[in-house]
């Protein structure tokens, strides 16, 4: 009985959503924590210097490399994982079922 | 140089090629091989969020503030990061619920309220007015330098006011044709879309075109650029923070409402949500779209650092150095490229903001008011959808031209949109916090919007008429009545931050505030908690599967019903759903039978997605008798949360039962341990009242066994003790035997009529003998007559021996004086025992009837009796219903007394007291 009660009030409906052994959701959020940090006060005063570094301005530089590290973070985490049969999850998501 | 039928030319062909784009993605969506139906187009079309404003404007920013263009594009690369949860839940909501636009979301979430819903599209319409005005300038401006450039007329490089009219109703009619087609019951274009795909990817063209020949044509490579930026101080100075007005504090502001824009300007709700296909779609979106905003702005800074080198300070608009630098490199062909791709990033934004807007100018303003006002009652609903709609979206772009008329040449085009950023801000919390949070009510909702709203308005969009002269400045400056506190750029006082800064500050202030505390502290009504709780739990399956719960308590007939549908989106469609739900719940419908309600559900709900929820709601209530929501449809929403409750109740219950039945069990065992203890000290006290007697009689009898030569008196003596002792021990045998009878109760009453009297006389001669070895008087007092009761004349005779013994037993020899004397009350006979012997102590008078409770110290004296006669006597008369007790006497005895229930028929007979 308590088995089916479960069943029905679990959060989730696809497994997706299921916070699995990845943590999609907490990786997200840090990288959002962490990217408003590099990109706002203090670290880009850091930057705010009237300097050529390789003959590029360096705030222009730092915020052009940290923009594109987000970009590269965020498609790591959300990487599609194929093919699905060979992902150690999938058998986990059998046995739960 | 070009000609101007050249760029008309070019420019007419470029939307014709639009137009076919749009044609074939509506035409195989007709046939259900959707182009749109994947991640990269989807990401393609969110590229809508770069307009005029990222195209022209961006340069124009760059050059007079250095990187201060790049928080609008940062917000969104950070917004994008939790995408991955809230837009998709935001999607999977609009699909539940068949959301047209994002006053419709707000609307449906806050029960379905058409106030919610016109206020918002009030705002939106308000809000992004400049924002279309900022298209129109763009269009026409490199229109006109385009136009103009190395002509004599130099000077008029701004834009025409002509060339904006007719650019906005060019664009009128190119959204009417492509918006309201059709419409449509999930209001999706996806010829729109794949338009707007096609044009993000020719403006990236486009502007990377530009880049690459400032780059590497006219300059040698980014760092030959850079170097020689370097030496110009006025651009030296803009590779800093410094030149950005406000500071930190403005990018940080401006890093949150472009955060919040990516999502809830009404364009790009319509494209990341109505308009999107599939919501794993967001999965490579939330990458892959930061990403073509990084490409596009890649060579914002050295486009503009080449413009301020090539033009002298003031002689050109920077906004425009994207147009105007390749013209200067005589590369014409470049130029018109470019301007095409500002036509593209112009037309797209103008488009899907246009056809949001008017939709929700349709169904979440107009509808609620006609269909009060009773106006709607037309046979074919559709045409005058599309008639309301068409209507829409001209004078939208009519509203932004005046505005562009009003303001437009007062300001930089990322100025003018930044005031549409900020008012799409507004929208945030009631979004955000409403898919989050159960609590956040209709009425906070209104409160929040309408304060922040209001604080935008008077913050932002009123200055910026002051400062292009159409009201007084000095209500902006230094504020109303000459009060500097009510100024619009330094409200309450507050200074130090530019003006976008300054009105986030306040108008997110007060919405969030209003928004929580007005939520907090009030109530939310019934429809408001159920869509709050579909809207929070919605991933959570029951509430899914209750998306079409019967929520009517009414009656309908299902041809009425069908009638109002067929009249909202036609026939086919209203048919083919129709069929498509009788099939889905297997049944038949018959005209005239009533409508069920989770058919009704149903109708609402393709309702909605025509003509929006509030108006749905307005429309199906209006053709139901009875309408009110059905409670039960209510419970089974809320299902959950009283499940929950129930559950808990009954867990509650259950332990309080628990706790019920332990604290029983645990009297029982304390009772039953106490029998325990009882019986043990009763055994222990038996053994050692049983010993003590034997102990005497063994030893006397050793010495009559060892002392042959004993003096006969001596050994008569000694024989008497024994024989007393002996006595004594059967005696408390008997005793035992008698008590452990009665307590358990085998012991075999013989009740009858007894008269007390003779009772009484009866024990008083079994004691005489004992009386008179202690020269002890007895006296007795009785009534004349009997008195008679109902009992066991053996154990009562028995009661009173044993009194009256003990009352010898306490008496001093030859004074001792006892006196029994029996009564009667009304209905109780009352034989009270007198002694004046020592008497017994207050504390002790209760416990002389327990059980070997022995009077004296026992470890002193030998005591006197076996401790059981007492407790015999209670035992006995509680049996007959009597009760017995002790007094004391004065000035020293003491009484026992014990009553008994009298029979009827002995009350009459009380006679006066005898004395002997």
């Amino acid at each position: 009985m308590t088995e089916s009660k479960d069943r029905d009030v679990q959060p989730y409906d696809d497994e997706e959503q299921r916070p699995g052994p990845k943590r999609k959701g907490e990786r997200l959020i840090s990288l959002l924590i962490v990217g408003t940090l590099f990109l706002n006060f203090p670290l880009l005063s850091v930057f705010s210097k009237n300097y050529l570094f390789l003959g590029f301005p360096v705030l222009f530089l730092y915020l052009f490399i940290i923009w594109g590290l987000i970009i590269g973070a965020m498609a790591f985490v959300l990487r599609d994982r194929l093919p699905r049969s060979s992902n150690p999850t999938d058998t986990r998501k059998d046995k739960d079922n | 140089m070009l000609q101007q039928w050249i760029i008309l030319l070019v420019s007419f062909g470029y939307l014709g090629i639009l137009f076919a784009v749009a044609y074939y993605g509506d035409k195989r969506a007709d046939a259900g091989r959707s182009i749109i139906s994947n991640p990269y187009i989807y990401t393609f079309s969110i590229a809508v969020y770069c307009t005029g404003w990222t195209f022209y404007g961006s340069v124009g920013r760059a050059a007079s503030t250095g990187v201060g263009f790049l928080p609008i594009y940062l917000g969104p690369t950070l917004a994008a990061t939790v995408w991955w949860f809230a837009l998709r839940k935001i999607i999977r909501l609009s699909k539940v619920n068949n959301i047209t636009s994002i006053a419709d979301f707000i609307a449906s979430r806050y029960g379905k309220s058409s106030v919610i819903g016109g206020l918002v599209t009030v705002i939106s319409i308000v809000g992004i007015m400049p924002y279309i005005a900022l298209q129109l300038k763009a269009i026409s401006s490199s229109f006109n330098v385009l136009f103009n450039y190395n002509r004599q007329n130099m000077g008029e490089l701004g834009a025409g006011h002509d060339t904006a009219l007719y650019v906005a109703l060019v664009l009128a009619v190119f959204s009417i044709l492509f918006g309201t087609r059709h419409i449509d019951v999930t209001e999706r274009h996806e010829g729109m879309v794949a338009a707007i795909a096609f044009e993000s990817i020719v403006k990236l063209l486009a502007f990377s075109a530009v880049g690459i020949f400032v780059t590497f044509m006219m300059f040698d490579g980014p760092r030959d650029l850079f170097s020689q930026a370097a030496l110009v101080p006025e651009i030296a100075k803009l590779m800093t923070m410094e030149p950005l007005p406000g500071g930190y504090a403005s990018w940080l502001a401006l890093t949150f409402i472009s955060m919040t824009a990516i999502m809830f300007l009404p364009r790009q709700f319509q494209i990341l949500v109505v308009e999107n296909v599939n919501e794993k779609h967001v999965r490579t979106a939330s990458w892959l779209f930061p990403l073509y905003l990084f490409a596009i702005n890649i060579f914002v800074l050295p486009i503009a650092f080449a413009g301020i080198m090539f033009f002298q300070t003031g002689t050109m608009d920077a906004d425009m150095f994207i147009l105007t630098l390749p013209l200067k490199g005589e590369q014409e062909a470049l130029a018109l490229f470019v301007f095409i791709g500002g036509l593209s990033a112009a037309t797209g934004m103008v488009i899907v903001e246009t056809i949001a807007l008017s939709t929700m100018l349709c169904n979440d303003l107009l509808m609620p008011v006609l269909l009060r006002l009773r106006l709607l009652r037309r046979d074919d609903m559709g045409r005058t959808l599309l008639a309301i709609r068409r209507g829409g979206i001209l004078l939208i772009l009519l509203l932004g031209y005046l505005y562009f008329r009003l303001i437009g040449e007062s300001y930089a085009l990322v100025t003018i949109g930044l005031v549409s950023f900020a008012a799409a801000a507004q929208f945030a919390p009631a979004i955000l916090l409403g898919i989050y949070w159960k609590g956040a009510s209709r009425r906070g909702a209104l409160a929040g919007l309408a304060g922040g709203f209001a604080v935008w308005a008077y913050t932002l969009l009123l200055p910026s008429f002051a400062i292009s002269g159409w009201i007084p400045t000095s209500l902006v400056e230094p504020g109303p009545f000459g009060i500097f506190e009510l100024g619009s750029y330094h409200l309450f006082n507050l200074t130090g931050f530019d003006p976008i800064t300054h009105s986030v500050f306040w108008s997110m202030l007060f919405n969030v505030g209003l928004m929580v505390g007005v939520s907090l502290f009030g109530r939310q009504e019934a429809l408001d908690q159920l869509q709050a709780a579909r809207f929070v739990d919605v991933y959570k399956k029951r509430v899914i599967d209750t998306s079409d719960a019967p929520l009517w308590h009414g009656k309908t007939s299902v041809s009425d019903l069908r009638g109002l549908v067929t009249r909202m989106i036609g026939p086919e469609k209203a048919d083919a759903a129709f069929r498509s739900y009788a099939l889905r719940h297997a049944l038949e419908f018959h005209d005239d039978t009533l409508a069920d309600e989770s058919l009704i559900a149903f109708a609402e709900r393709e309702l909605a997605g025509t003509v929006g929820a509030a108006s749905a709601r307005v429309m199906v209530s209006s053709i139901i008798e009875g309408e009110a929501l059905s409670i039960e449809g209510l419970m089974k929403v809320l299902d959950e949360t009283s499940q929950v409750i129930e559950y808990s109740h009954r867990l509650e219950q259950k332990s309080r039962e628990l706790e019920t039945a332990t604290s029983e069990l645990k009297r029982t065992n304390e009772r039953l341990k106490e029998l325990d203890r009882m019986k043990d000290e009763f055994v222990s006290t038996v053994s050692h009242e049983l010993r003590t007697p034997l102990t005497s009689i063994r030893a006397f009898s050793e010495i009559l066994q060892d002392d042959v030569n004993m003096d006969p008196q001596q050994r008569q003596q000694l024989l008497r003790i024994v024989v007393k002792e002996t006595e004594r021990l059967t005696r408390l045998v008997n005793q035992v035997l008698d008590f452990t009878k009665i307590e358990s109760g085998s012991y075999q009453w013989v009740h009858e009529k007894l008269d007390l009297v003779s009772v009484v006389q009866e024990a008083a001669a079994a004691t005489s003998q004992l009386s008179h070895n202690k020269n002890i008087s007895i006296t007795r007092e009785s009534p004349q007559g009997p008195v008679l009761v109902f009992g066991d004349n053996d154990r009562l005779v028995q009661v009173i021996i044993n009194l009256l013994s003990n009352a010898i037993k306490y008496c001093g020899q030859d004074t001792g004086k006892v006196h029994i004397r029996l009564s009667c009350t009304d209905d109780k006979a009352r034989i009270e025992v007198k002694d004046n012997g020592p008497g017994i102590e207050p504390g002790e008078r209760e416990r002389v009837f327990e059980r070997f409770h022995q009077l004296g110290d026992s470890s002193k004296s030998k005591p006197h009796g076996t401790g059981l006669g007492l407790a015999i006597c209670k035992t006995i008369i509680e049996n007959h219903n009597g009760r017995i007790w002790v007094e004391s006497n004065q000035p020293s005895g003491s009484s026992f007394v014990f009553t008994l229930p009298l029979l009827a028929d002995s009350r009459k007979s009380s006679g006066f007291p005898v004395q002997e």
